[in-house]
């Protein structure tokens, strides 16, 4: 009688030490990860249209608490027209004293999203973004689409250039939009080492 | 002499109006002569150690650099990527000019190469873009 006591006990703690393994070598698997993040903006006016894409954002997304980062490079946005590039480098976005843009944030409701589960989740994500120095709470809702290929991750908000300090000379006032539309779009992995 | 004054004036502003034409809408073209030549290894080292400094030194400045290629990766947008080996996790990588043009199936993984390209900064990993192969 005492032996199988003894034997209950003993593989009960077995099989508890495995599933803490378990869970361990999940938590593992749930930092998903990027380095060729698309982000693209979009400005707007009567008389302009402009548009720059960046292939070549980072970011991390902690699957378990939801915490997010993403960081991008000002130079490595391109424009259609080299002159057009030259100028939001050098007189708007002063890309050689702030060469980079930062987000850190949080999807508030990562609860809802199941990595294991195939699907399009919409996420609502909250946090500070970075842009010439200067730091702004922002709000925005994206969708996540779990696949067999990572996730798909998709977000659309507006920024003010002039809430980052950014100033626009009267001269070309008209041809920038106040409210730039800013698309991310990528494609995280899990990350491993 | 009126006339050729006026036939003068005329020339100057016909060349000052295609030279702000052609400015206005010069496109972006790949990296040209370059201003440092180093390798993959090198390059990330001075990054990672003083990233301001680096900063200073590298930003905007066409770089060459030479190193062992640890992934090719093209994505939807057909942009192709060349990663070179720089430190642990992270090293160099090249945004290739044009890459609609370039054969993917060139770059090999474990191959050395060269390649210059514009210097944007570091993001984990140091970041060219326009790249195009150098000689």
């Amino acid at each position: 009688m005492n032996f199988r006591k003894y034997f209950f006990l003993a593989s009960s703690c077995f099989f508890l030490f495995l599933a803490s393994f378990n869970a361990d070598a999940q938590d593992a698997a749930e930092k998903y990860f990027t380095k060729e993040g698309h982000i693209k903006f979009h400005s707007e006016t009567p008389i302009e249209t402009i548009e720059a894409d960046n292939y070549k954002a980072t970011s991390v997304l902690d699957a378990a608490s939801g915490a997010m980062e993403f960081a991008v490079l000002i130079k490595a946005f391109e424009f259609e027209k080299a002159l057009m590039q030259e100028h939001f480098n050098e007189n708007y976005m002063e890309s050689d004293e702030y060469p980079k843009s930062k987000f850190k944030g949080k999807i508030t409701n990562i609860d809802e999203v199941d990595f294991a589960k195939e699907g399009t989740y919409t996420v609502k994500v909250v946090g500070d973004l970075t842009i010439h120095g200067e730091t702004n709470p922002v709000e925005a809702e994206g969708t996540f689409e779990v696949g067999k290929e990572g996730i798909q991750a998709m977000s659309k908000f507006v920024v003010k250039p002039a809430d980052y300090g950014i100033k626009i000379p009267a001269v070309v006032v008209e041809n920038i939009a106040e409210e730039i539309e800013i698309t991310v779009d990528l494609n995280y992995q899990p990350f491993t080492r | 002499m009126k006339k050729l004054i006026f036939l003068l004036i005329l020339v100057a502003a016909i060349a000052g109006g295609l030279y702000f034409f052609s400015e206005f809408n010069r496109g972006l073209e790949g990296a040209g002569k370059a201003d440092h030549q180093i390798t993959a290894t090198k390059i990330f080292e001075e990054f990672d150690n003083d990233e301001k400094a680096a900063n200073t030194k590298y930003l905007d400045k066409v770089v060459e650099v030479e190193g062992i290629i640890t992934e090719v990766k093209k994505n939807k947008e057909g942009k192709l990527t060349v990663a070179m080996e720089g430190g642990m996790l992270f090293g160099v990588t090249c945004e290739m000019f044009e890459s609609d043009k370039i054969d993917q199936n060139k770059f090999k993984k474990g191959q050395k190469i060269k390649l210059k390209g514009v210097c944007t900064g570091f993001l984990s990993d140091v970041v060219l873009v326009r790249c195009v192969e150098a000689g």
